[in-house]
């Protein structure tokens, strides 16, 4: 059986180092979240032997300043998120999407508006809701675009088959199908659907995620090809419908320049 | 320290040192994406807990609006967290807290823009609405800042009072959107038998409206008027005493239950 990629970044580390990862990583076994963290790290194949071994020296280091395990694990994953393979130009898709709580891209902004109009989060979900599915967004748009798509780390899928069309054509359109799919947590909480252009969001650089983009995240799976140009989801089990994993990549937060009308609010 | 322990093993200091942690992102929560806002998730476990530890929970939430009304610090990234999870939570007291807090923003120096109007927002957003008087004395601090959250906040208790804020906001194109949009919002909620005469009020203080602000508004009005009997009083009258003044008021205008202006169907969400 071929040694871990987590295991020969360990061994990379000096013996005090490694012993203060193996603690923390132990004490999580058993967690209800950490436990899936703690295979995740386990089960990593998307950063590079340099950059794991960088990762977990980080977070060795702050265990031995005596930081609390869980800080120190995301304070570690935040210098290293978006260490993933960068996808090459030819690579990225022109289209990519995500799915995002409704709230939560209504909160989004809210926090855009600051200061330019000042609309509250409870104004934006309403907002979101009325323009649902409509191409004319009219004084709403502005708002919509200046939103980033994401807080501090955008996840986004994509079309691998033609990456020119909006990934959620070719999804299917129930809100538990979707989760499923996409692997998002559990919620009945309205999603809404985005699609944009990644040329007029700037283009900035598309890697493939990694444990360290996934922080804490309970229903990010790495993907098990080391290879893989980009990443894949794990759908959700039971996954009565046999949905197939979906591309998957991450990139640095960018406002909602380059998107696609309508949006979509899917409902449970 | 070793991994969390479960919320219900922890006393009333570890659970609001718990909350304040977890609102700034560190520690292990239920996410619907790997990014989603802490208080999102907090809000879902919530949904979760036994009610004895949901109101601890919710006690320990308002300890922490307390320490933060008391002098205003806090790391902005965790404030934003703070007060969106007051508004979600709807708590009175921290409602009254928090207006208290914002009628002392000239005492308190340091409190930044960033979060004075987060903390604005939440009042905004959490009822009971504050009073036009309320808002008043609060543009009065600083009315280029809080113009915009003012509007919000009278529109919510008082729309009239509200459309004679409008000659006072910023004289830019976003303004007026945004604007546009908020009365766009109050009028849906109004009475249909109110609509006319509110939209007759908007545009009575157009001509006193900035440049720049007055374009979105004025396009709204002009949304609002019945396209059959243009703006003719008279034969709106006319219309009122055959219809009634519920069946002659304009409907909501819902983009999804209207066709696209370029012709294209329109689309369900």
């Amino acid at each position: 059986m071929a040694t871990s990629a987590f295991h020969l970044a360990l061994d990379s580390l000096n013996q005090g180092a490694a012993e203060h990862v193996r603690r923390a990583l132990e004490a999580w076994t058993a967690h209800s979240t950490l436990g899936q963290v703690c295979r995740n790290v386990a089960d990593e194949t998307a950063l590079a032997a340099g950059d794991f071994v960088g990762l977990l020296n980080d977070f060795a280091a702050r265990l031995e300043a005596g930081q609390p395990f869980v800080d120190a694990w995301a304070e570690s994953c935040h210098r290293h998120q978006r260490r993933g393979r960068q996808l090459l130009g030819t690579e990225c898709p022109v289209i990519l999407g995500r799915a995002r709580g409704l709230d939560d891209h209504a909160a989004s902004i809210a926090r855009a508006s600051r200061g330019s109009g000042d609309i509250t989060k409870a104004q934006a979900k309403r907002l979101l809701l009325k323009y649902a599915g409509s191409r004319n967004l009219a004084d709403f748009e502005p708002f919509l675009r200046d939103a980033p798509l994401g807080n501090y780390l955008v996840w986004a899928t994509f079309n691998a088959g033609d990456t020119s069309a909006n990934p959620f054509d070719r999804l299917p359109d129930k809100h538990a199908q979707i989760r499923t799919v996409l692997a998002l947590g559990s919620s009945d909480e309205a999603l809404i659907l985005l699609a944009w252009s990644h040329a007029d969001c700037g283009a900035p650089p598309l890697h493939r995620p990694t444990v360290a983009d996934a922080e804490m995240c309970v229903s990010y799976r790495p993907y098990p090809a080391p290879d893989a140009p980009w990443g894949f989801t794990s759908p959700l089990a039971p996954n009565p419908w046999g949905l197939d994993p979906q591309p998957e990549v991450v990139m640095r937060q960018l406002a909602g320049t380059g998107l696609l009308l309508p949006f979509r609010v899917v409902r449970a | 320290m070793m991994a969390s322990a479960p919320l219900d093993e922890l006393g009333h200091e570890e659970l609001r040192a718990w909350l304040a942690r977890a609102l700034s992102g560190m520690e292990p929560l239920p996410r619907l994406t790997p990014d989603e806002a802490p208080h999102l998730a907090i809000l879902r476990l919530e949904k979760t807990l036994k009610p004895a530890i949901r109101d601890s929970l919710r006690d320990a939430h308002l300890k922490l609006v307390r320490d933060f009304c008391l002098e205003g610090h806090g790391e902005p990234s965790y404030l934003e967290e703070l007060l969106s999870l007051a508004s979600a939570f709807r708590d009175p007291e921290a409602a009254e807290l928090l207006a208290d807090l914002a009628l002392r923003f000239p005492e308190l120096a340091h409190l930044a823009m960033k979060t004075r109007l987060p903390v604005l927002a939440a009042l905004v957003d959490m009822p009971p609405p504050r009073s036009s008087e309320y808002w008043k004395a609060l543009l009065v601090q600083d009315r280029e800042h809080y113009s915009g959250m003012a509007l919000s906040g009278t529109l919510a208790s008082n729309p009239n009072e509200a459309v004679s804020l409008l000659p006072a906001m910023p004289d830019t194109v976003r303004a007026g959107q945004a604007a546009a949009l908020k009365i766009d919002l109050t009028w849906d909620e109004l009475p249909p038998a109110q609509r006319f005469a509110f939209v007759d009020r908007v545009r009575d203080v157009l001509a006193q409206c900035s440049s720049s602000f007055r374009g979105p508004v004025a396009a709204w009005v002009a949304s609002k008027q019945p396209a059959a009997c243009g703006t003719s009083s008279s034969l709106r009258l006319g219309i009122c005493k055959v219809l009634g003044d519920s069946d002659s008021s304009p409907k909501t205008r819902t983009p999804k239950l209207c066709s696209e202006p370029d012709g294209g169907s329109p689309v369900a969400a």
